[in-house]
């Protein structure tokens, strides 16, 4: 098999932030009843990851899971690895109904990375990234298509469709854009307190 | 005398506030919306503040000042615009060949928020000598369609066939594993929605092909019924569209395409009409599924996303000297018409059941029920006088106008000429050398032979002859090689 080709060849953009298409990256969409003995066994077995709360990215080494929907997980993995996860998740899944499903090639994952990488999203998705957590993943949009983010390192992981990645890619380019920065700092709110709520 | 400019609010509703006893000036704010519109007050506010004063008999200050919101201070129009302009005005969505169509000089078409390449005109080439070309080539060689954006929903659990029985016409539970069907969806109205070919992958899982323009709707309305009526199936659905890359293989040479890339038995034996196997073919890991839109021996090659681009280059290295070409949607379009096979949008606009449609035969008469069995046994669907699909084929050779009208005798109520059938589809048919079209008329499948006329301006003497929608190869026979 040929190596599998990232929709932007890995692109960078250096801005206020710096912005990195990354991948391939092994991800494994996973729909089974939350309260399922066989789930928290075929989580444990596909590299020692627990069943996430809602809304939190629980790691394990280079592996993490993610809530998505009550009774719905994302496993995020090495993509070589990705056969035999999906065969260990389907043996210890046994008879629980569930779907299993590879979606590594169906997404791009991009890195947004730096001091003021919250700015740049904040242009750009509703989410209330000051309030969120290291361990939390938010599905939200970016501008008009939809897109999950959460914390890694300086700044942020995100996952797109891979039809849109070259729309993702240039929103992030014109928002990390130099000159750009929202005023003020980060943590005092990315936004200038002059503006009153109600003015 | 007006104040309000933008909310037509005048002095005398002013006035009239503080007589019906709106005393508080946000009262009289709703009352009369002075100062509700975009400008938020800011062109007649402080007049608005003076007259309600007056006809309080107070000062101005002790009446007070309403709560005003943005865009009162300035909002320039690239704050209210945002990002969305030039290249990123909107997200378009392309396929990982799509930077390859793109050199080639395709010209794209809109297909929801997709790019498909529309044809590959040459230098010196119209768009229709494009597109007869490339009918040509797959019907007498072999070409390749990007088809990746095709939706793919799989559905997985022990209640799976049962959803599946309920969401299609047809019976997909008892479809064999390795065996393709081809399906319909209609609302619960009765209309149709959505065609796709389901294929079963093993005893419990199912993979359902939807429209380009369909996927997301789809798996919505699959979600929707699962989560709000049959939340205690034990069946999931996920939309894997993305995941894949899918390039159709079509022509009489497609089978010698494919074995030159080699490690996948494709013959007719192995893999027939309406079959899918897995494997290994020219190193790709592969799904190959053996289905035709183009009438053609045909084949489409899934592939995970990130090695789509090198499948259309093996296939195109492959095909070289077998005269392989790629082909865009209207070629498709050419081809599926001739076949007579409809197009969900063209064929059908939310107002056509399978059954005007010559589809009865994929809508069950055994089950007991689904998504649109009630609907299509109310008095009027179940009309012998509903329009139907036929064919129609010029007495000289042209082409119809799109969307046509067929008048029929006599005035409506409101003095219209009365209407007994319309175009849907028409093309120039590059394999007939001549116009071909598909329409819904009055007793459709009773009246071949007979000859029509059209409401065309400009074209008073257009006459078609009424034949069956299957134009080319009504036995199947080069599907079926």
């Amino acid at each position: 098999m040929p190596d599998p080709v990232t929709p932007l060849g890995h692109e960078t953009f250096d801005g206020f932030a710096r912005i990195r298409e990354i991948g391939p990256l092994g991800m494994v969409t996973l729909r089974a009843a939350p309260d399922r003995p066989e789930l928290a066994a075929a989580l444990a077995a596909a590299g020692g990851l627990p069943v996430p709360g809602v809304r939190r990215l629980a790691r394990a080494g280079d592996r993490a899971v993610a809530w998505m929907g009550p009774d719905e997980f994302l496993l995020i993995l090495p993509y070589p690895e990705v056969p035999a996860t999906l065969a260990a998740l389907t043996a210890a899944l046994g008879a629980a109904p569930h779907l299993a499903a590879d979606m590594s090639d169906a997404r791009v994952v991009l890195a947004v990375e730096g001091a003021r990488a919250d700015q740049v999203l904040a242009k750009l998705t509703p989410a209330d990234l000051d309030a969120l957590e290291a361990d939390e993943i938010r599905r939200t949009r970016l501008a008009q298509v939809a897109c999950a983010l959460w914390r890694e390192g300086d700044g942020f992981r995100l996952i797109a469709f891979r039809s849109v990645a070259r729309y993702a890619m240039d929103l992030l380019i014109r928002a990390a854009q130099p000159g750009s920065e929202l005023r003020g700092a980060r943590g005092a709110g990315a936004f200038p307190a002059s503006v009153p709520a109600r003015a | 005398m007006w104040l309000d400019y933008q909310n037509d609010v005048k002095v005398s509703d002013v006035e009239l506030a503080a007589r019906e006893g709106y005393e508080s000036v946000e009262h009289t704010k709703r009352y009369t919306t002075l100062g509700m519109a975009t400008d938020q007050g800011k062109l007649s506010n402080i007049n608005g503040l003076a007259v309600l004063a007056g006809a309080l008999a107070a000062p101005i200050p002790q009446v007070g000042t309403t709560t005003f919101r943005p865009p009162y201070a300035p909002v320039t129009l690239g704050a209210l615009a945002g990002e969305a302009r030039d290249e990123i005005f909107q997200p378009l969505r392309t396929t990982p060949m799509h930077a390859w169509h793109a050199a080639q000089g395709a010209w794209f078409e809109p297909v929801g928020l997709w790019r498909r390449p529309w044809c590959y005109p040459r230098a010196g080439e119209t768009h229709a000598e494009a597109v007869a070309r490339e009918v040509r080539n797959t019907r007498s060689a072999v070409g390749l369609l990007d088809a990746s954006t095709l939706g793919k929903i799989l559905v997985r659990g022990p209640d799976a066939g049962r959803l599946l029985d309920m969401l299609y016409t047809g019976v997909m539970s008892t479809l064999a594993v390795g065996r393709c069907r081809y399906g319909l969806m209609c609302n619960e109205q009765g209309f149709l929605i959505d065609d796709g070919v389901v294929a079963r992958l093993d005893d419990q899982t199912w993979l359902c092909h939807t429209t380009t323009g369909g996927a997301d709707r789809i798996h919505a309305w699959i979600e929707d019924w699962l989560q709000c009526e049959w939340w205690d199936w034990q069946v999931h659905a996920a939309n894997l569209t993305e995941q894949y890359a899918q390039v159709a293989v079509a022509g009489p040479r497609a089978r010698a395409l494919l074995d030159r890339l080699g490690g996948l038995d494709v013959s007719k034996q192995a893999l027939p009409h309406m079959g899918w196997v897995q494997g290994r073919l020219g190193g790709f890991e592969v799904r190959a599924y053996r289905i035709s839109f183009s009438g053609e021996l045909s084949y489409e090659i899934a592939v995970p996303a990130g090695q789509g681009m090198a499948l259309w280059t093996a296939c195109l290295t492959a095909g070289a000297d077998l005269g392989v070409m790629p082909y865009g949607t209207e070629a498709l379009h050419v081809m599926r018409a001739e076949k007579g096979y409809i197009m969900i949008g063209d064929e059908t606009d939310g107002t056509v059941i399978p059954q005007d449609l010559g589809l009865g035969w994929a809508v069950s008469k055994k089950k007991a029920d689904f998504l649109g069995k009630r609907g299509q046994e109310r008095a009027h669907l179940a009309s012998p006088d509903r329009w139907t699909l036929v064919g129609f084929e010029t007495l000289d050779g042209s082409v119809i106008p799109d969307g046509a009208h067929i008048p029929d005798a006599g005035v409506n109520a409101n003095g219209q000429r009365n209407v007994q059938g319309r175009v849907t589809s028409t093309y120039f048919s590059p394999t007939l050398n001549r116009g071909i079209a598909m329409g819904l008329i009055r007793h459709g499948a009773r009246r071949m032979g007979e000859v029509v006329a059209f409401a065309i301006p400009g074209k008073p003497d257009l006459r078609a002859r009424i034949v069956s929608p299957v134009f080319y190869d009504p036995e199947g026979g080069r599907l079926d090689a």
